[in-house]
């Protein structure tokens, strides 16, 4: 058996590959992160709102942590009773007693356990779903310019983490928490000696676990940096496998794998041995609080003239504080990515703004106009804009079929999107049936005018859910007619359940001509006046992109449409072509006065039908 | 989980007694404690106090340093074996002579992560269930021995901590399962609304999106305050039973010592050691659990090895090799057909050795003249035949179908799937034959895949060497020439420089397709397959990508077919072979085709 070198340093396992050591370096945290106050204030608010509950967590956990704390006590009474050779039915006495406490602690723990972690859950269930609705009103361009990944790891990684807190470890610690504190208490009033023992050996535990965070922090913050790039690189390479086969490069792809697992491997073994130096650096209070208990006890009991039932209380009290204390530190790294977790939820949710409506204006018609509209997405070091689209005035009637024309790069996605509401211009004014984008109602602008790019995406359910998306209250009826319309109710017929087939990632496969199709028919529920079909039809295998087409064309019937044109022929059908060029229109007219004026658009027409 | 054990039973062989040890000590610290108490601060006898002290000092510090080798040592092969199986998956998943995965690249996410990570908990839990449950033993001998009364309530303790945890909490936390099950479905959802966020927000139905999920995550909730309830009762269990078995020994103790059969010393070293049991079995009670969940992970890990034709212990599937190795494009001499002008073996080392040239050319030294002049790009490879065309060194040909399926059989031919009489030059592209042949034969799937890497990153996948180094872009440049993508520069905020996020995320589907052409342009074979290269780019694109790729690959010691159905591409080509149910219906120019109206019902759309 080969061993992995556990000291190397993380350049040398990063060797060549740039990749991993860019991802690594990448902490570019896309989304905001909530910093410590914000975040105690965040659940400090949430636990107001829940205050009864909260409340009464609280007086039951307190409740149990006394009654454990009197058990020391109790047989510290007992071994007195022995001592002084006192009779049975005392014994027998303290025995019930010990039993009776035990039982009021049985059931309190079973109560405060309870109710902590529901609380728990009732906080996160509400922050998940917080986190859902920002997530759900991300502006397109940011999640385009980060990609999803921030995202899904904040929707999905960091509420499990923090529901496997909830579950276990927050329940755990408030209850050893508080057992440390009561047993703490009980110690000092047991005798004023021992508080002397207590005031010295807490600092150093609270030391020892600040060292062990501070140290750990770090670590694991990288860890996690590389165990998500693992995943990525796993998910990405076996998603290409055809390009990975054909390239030759599944070695390479395999060793970006291994180099992210080693060092995911070497950073938590870094921790471990982090933990085994925490140990014993506690095994020092440990065995001092040990020879202090003896010593301090000998001298009690004969200077003092104590009862050596005192000095056995005190010992159980020290021995029942050495695990929970191990038990907290060991678990405090688990309670920090925990935390970590909670401050990028709480990021997501106190600096995204929900989607506000805007105004109450509401689109007269299907006409859309432009006025001195220009873009940029982003600006050079000067603060000099880098134009994507220059200033524009277009008037589109009710009704009017526009195609864009032109190349990669040209502006026509970008104008295609400030069309369809989704992309706010950074100059000028957008009018939808005379409503001005920037005072009109939300939900009515979002029900207007509906955008179609190539991204597909097959919801995860049933068939049925999926369309119920753009229609919930849809009949049967009419998602097989919305299915008929996008010539797609044959395979949905041939499909096992019909519409009850689950699709999605779990569900039947669908292709990408069926994903579209099935994209298209959502539209013809959703009915929007007005409809931009971005590349809509592309990438597809040509047979599939007639059909596609064809579907299109038929959605689109009776509605303002916007198409960006990859083929020619969705061109020529358009009651107006915009020929575009460097973010700016440069050709406009029908298909025919186009071809007449002999222009780009003539030239390009003149090579693609010879 | 056989193969973990044999992998690390030497590191088990000294872990496990050692480990056995230091919980022995931590047993014997409350016997101690009572014997200190007893003769010492009771008896008045300071000497014998402070060496106890001392002496419980000394084992304590040993019994801490050997649990601190053992954890250690026990982390380090759980760590390595986690490494081991994840790597070693990947290699299996990734290698060309697996069987093919079938199953969702998420679900092989888990088993290669989680999965792999419970198996190897293995060797996390021996070196501490096997000591604890030995020390749990022994110490209900300690308390029998004691008194044999104290022993059998002991026995009594036990068996009904036992049912408690082995028959009434598992079925309490069979709620667990289900509350976790309904937190993955809200995960689950979550993550796909956020994968379909394009879409709901061009839908415009955020809202309703908003309502599925609110749906998902209370449903998700009501099952997590159910399992909230259960794990309370089952932790108020455990401590009722912890604590009736405290009265039970403290009062039966008590009772014999005032009989005078045990000395107080041993009263409280009695006490010490029930807590001490309960506390232990407490922290067994998850073992089943823990092994149960571990085994399941072996068995999906062992399956998904099966599943791959593959084997756990397989050599080739090692650390050491999946580490070290570099991807061998092809054996250059066995696939070269004999064409090959520029030296075959050489461009086999080369590539073997990828990435370390500094390294190589010291202790290539033989090699090194050959180094300097042949800067490993391969001449010809005598062209490639179908059975329905043949493409000749210097041509560009177009293969236009009027059936996708026939466009993909000639695809699955050319890629090696099956043995459908396609050759390279004399050497027949088999599904034995086709990884050698990958040195020579390019064919570039028409699903667009990038890997995370800056853009000089991904064109350089598979350029020749020698061409990619030496700060010259200028291989880059005609490569984006070639795919019409030269305005990505422009575009790109740190050119060259810039990184392509995984799949391309932060590219539109255009730019995706030209970035994958210009690489399989860069990478320079001497065949060269396109399968419908130009889909995702619009007209006026595509116009400049057929003029400049056809140009780019017309030279003598270069064959290119192009499978499409896109007319500028197929004007551009020097032949046209046109298939219409499975056979060639026409050949020629695509001028001279496109007065058969089936060809130009095909071609124009």
């Amino acid at each position: 058996m080969s061993d992995i070198d556990w000291k190397r340093p993380l350049d040398e396992v990063l060797g060549d590959d740039a990749t991993a050591r860019r991802q690594l370096a990448e902490h570019a945290q896309l989304l905001p992160i909530a910093d410590a106050r914000t975040s105690v204030r965040f659940i400090a608010a949430r636990l107001r709102e829940h205050w009864g509950s909260a409340l009464a967590t609280l007086l039951i956990t307190v409740g149990g942590a006394v009654a454990a704390a009197m058990l020391p006590r109790l047989i510290g009474a007992a071994v007195d009773v022995v001592v002084h050779g006192g009779p049975k039915d005392q014994v027998w006495l303290l025995g019930g007693q010990i039993l009776g406490v035990g039982i009021l602690q049985a059931v309190l723990m079973a109560l405060g356990w309870a109710m902590v972690s529901a609380l728990g859950q009732r906080i996160l269930a509400g922050m998940r779903e917080d986190v859902i609705d920002r997530a759900l009103d991300l502006p397109a361009q940011t999640m385009e310019r980060t990609g999803i990944g921030d995202a899904l790891s904040r929707v999905a990684d960091d509420v499990d983490v923090a529901a496997r807190a909830v579950n276990n470890l927050v329940p755990n610690l408030i209850q050893l928490g508080f057992l440390v504190l009561i047993t703490l208490v009980g110690m000092a009033t047991l005798s004023p000696w021992l508080l002397l023992m207590v005031v010295i050996i807490v600092p150093m535990y609270v030391l020892a676990a600040t060292w062990y965070l501070r140290r750990t922090a770090p670590i694991y913050r990288r860890e996690r940096i590389a165990m998500g790039a693992r995943a990525q690189g796993l998910l990405s390479a076996i998603h290409g496998i055809p390009t990975v086969h054909a390239y030759g490069i599944e070695r390479r792809e395999t060793r970006h794998v291994a180099v992210l697992s080693e060092t995911a491997s070497v950073l938590n073994m870094r921790v471990m041995y982090l933990v085994g130096r925490l140990v014993m650096g506690l095994n020092v209070p440990e065995n001092l609080a040990l020879a202090m208990v003896l010593l301090l006890g000998f001298v009690m009991v004969q200077v003092g003239g104590a009862p050596v039932g005192l000095v056995t209380a005190a010992a159980i009290y020290l021995v029942t504080l050495f695990w929970p204390m191990m038990s907290v530190i060991f678990n405090l790294d688990e309670v920090q990515s925990a935390l970590a977790s909670l401050s990028r939820m709480v990021g997501v949710i106190t600096s995204i703004d929900p989607a506000a409506s805007p105004g109450t204006e509401r689109p007269a018609d299907a006409s859309i106009r432009l006025e001195q509209v220009s873009h940029a997405y982003t600006s050079d070091q000067e603060g000099v804009e880098r134009i994507i689209l220059q200033p524009l005035d277009l008037d589109i009637a009710s009704g009017e079929t526009i195609s864009l024309v032109g190349a990669s790069g040209a502006g026509k996605s970008t104008l295609a999107a400030i069309l369809a509401g989704t992309l706010e211009p950074r100059h000028g004014r957008v009018l939808h049936g005379g409503a001005d984008l920037v005072r009109a109602d939300l939900e009515a602008m979002r029900s207007h005018a509906s955008i179609v790019n190539q991204d597909v995406h097959v919801f995860r359910g049933t068939l049925r859910e999926d369309l119920k998306l753009a229609a919930a209250e849809a009949t049967d009826q009419e998602l097989r007619e919305a299915l008929g319309r996008v010539d797609a109710l044959t395979w949905v017929d041939r499909l096992p359940q019909g519409l009850d087939t689950q699709v999605g990632e779990k569900g039947a496969r669908l292709t990408a001509e069926q994903s579209q199709q099935l994209a298209l028919a959502r539209i013809a529920l959703r009915d929007p006046a007005v409809l931009i079909l971005d590349e809509a039809t592309a990438d597809e295998g040509s047979s599939g992109a007639r059909v596609l087409e064809r579907a299109a064309l038929e959605v689109a019937r009776g509605r303002t449409t916007v198409i960006v044109a990859h083929r020619l022929s969705q061109a020529r059908i358009a009651d107006r072509i915009l020929v575009m060029a460097d973010g700016a229109v440069v050709e406009q007219g029908t298909h025919d006065e186009l071809v007449a004026r002999g222009g780009d658009y003539a030239r390009l027409w003149e090579a693609w039908s010879s | 989980m056989r193969s973990i054990v044999r992998n690390h039973r030497r590191m088990l062989a000294v872990v496990l007694p050692l480990a056995t040890l230091s919980e022995g000590i931590e047993l014997l610290m409350p016997i101690v404690l009572g014997l200190v108490i007893d003769h010492g601060i009771l008896a008045g006898d300071l000497r014998l106090t402070v060496l106890g002290a001392v002496g419980l000092i000394v084992m304590r510090i040993l019994g801490v340093l050997l649990w601190v080798w053992t954890f250690l040592q026990s982390q380090k092969a759980c760590m390595f074996e986690r490494h081991r199986l994840r790597v070693g998956l990947t290699g299996a998943v990734l290698d060309p002579r697996s069987l093919a995965v079938q199953r969702p690249a998420g679900e092989v996410l888990s088993i290669a992560t989680s999965d792999a990570d419970k198996a190897s908990d293995l060797l996390d839990m021996l070196p501490w269930v096997v000591p604890s449950t030995i020390a749990v033993l022994a110490a209900s001998v300690y308390l029998a021995v004691s008194d044999l009364w104290l022993g059998l309530a002991m026995l009594c303790g036990i068996v009904v901590m036992v049912v408690v945890i082995r028959v009434i909490t598992p079925t309490l936390s069979a709620r667990y399962d289900d509350q976790q099950s309904e937190a993955a479905e809200a995960a689950a959802t979550a993550t796909d609304l956020v994968h379909g966020l394009r879409v709901l927000q061009g839908l415009g139905v955020q809202s309703r999106a908003r309502a599925t999920y609110r749906r998902r995550s209370q449903i998700a909730l009501q099952a997590a305050l159910v399992n909230a309830r259960y794990s309370g009762i089952s932790s108020g269990l455990t401590t009722l039973v912890t604590g009736t078995m405290l009265a039970a020994v403290v009062v039966l103790a008590a009772l014999r010592t005032l009989d005078g059969a045990l000395s107080l010393g041993v009263l409280i070293a009695v006490v010490g050691v029930a807590r001490y049991v309960m506390g232990m079995l407490q922290g067994l009670s998850g073992a089943p659990v823990w092994w149960a969940s571990m085994s399941t992970s072996a068995r999906r890990v062992r399956d998904l090895y099966t599943d791959l034709g593959r084997s756990v212990d397989d050599p080739e599937l090692g650390l050491e090799v999946l580490t070290v190795q570099r991807d061998d494009r092809g054996d250059a001499a066995g696939a070269g057909a004999g064409a090959g002008a520029a030296s075959g073996s050489a461009a086999g080392r080369l590539d073997a050795v990828t990435g370390r040239l500094s390294a190589v050319t010291g202790r290539l030294g033989a090699v090194t003249g050959r180094l300097g002049a042949v800067t490993g790009r391969l001449g010809a490879a005598g062209g490639l035949q179908l059975p329905q065309l043949a493409v000749a060194d210097g041509e560009v040909v177009a293969l236009a179908c009027a059936d996708v399926r026939d466009a993909d059989a000639a695809i699955d031919a050319v890629s090696g799937h099956v043995d459908a009489g396609a050759r390279v030059g004399t050497t027949p592209i088999t599904p034995a034959d086709r990884l050698r042949l990958r040195s020579v034969l390019l064919v570039e799937p028409h699903v667009v895949d990038l890997f995370d890497g800056t853009l000089r990153e991904q064109l350089a996948t598979r350029a020749p060497l020698g061409t990619t180094d030496a700060g010259n872009s200028s291989w880059a440049d005609d490569a984006l020439h070639a795919a019409g993508a030269e305005d990505l520069l422009r575009i790109l905020p740190e050119g060259y420089d810039t990184r392509i996020l995984d799949r391309g995320s932060n590219l539109s589907g255009g730019q995706r397709q030209r970035i994958a052409l210009a690489r399989a342009v860069a990478a320079d074979a001497p065949v060269l397959v396109l399968h419908d290269p130009t889909t995702a780019v619009d007209a006026v694109t595509e116009q400049n990508i057929a003029e400049a790729l056809v140009a780019a690959r017309r030279r003598t010691d270069r064959a290119t077919l192009l499978v499409t159905r896109a007319p500028a591409l197929l004007r551009e080509a020097d032949r046209v072979v046109f298939m219409q149910d499975g056979a060639v219906a026409a050949e020629g120019a695509h001028t001279d085709l496109m007065g058969i109206e089936a060809y130009a019902e095909v071609v124009r759309r």
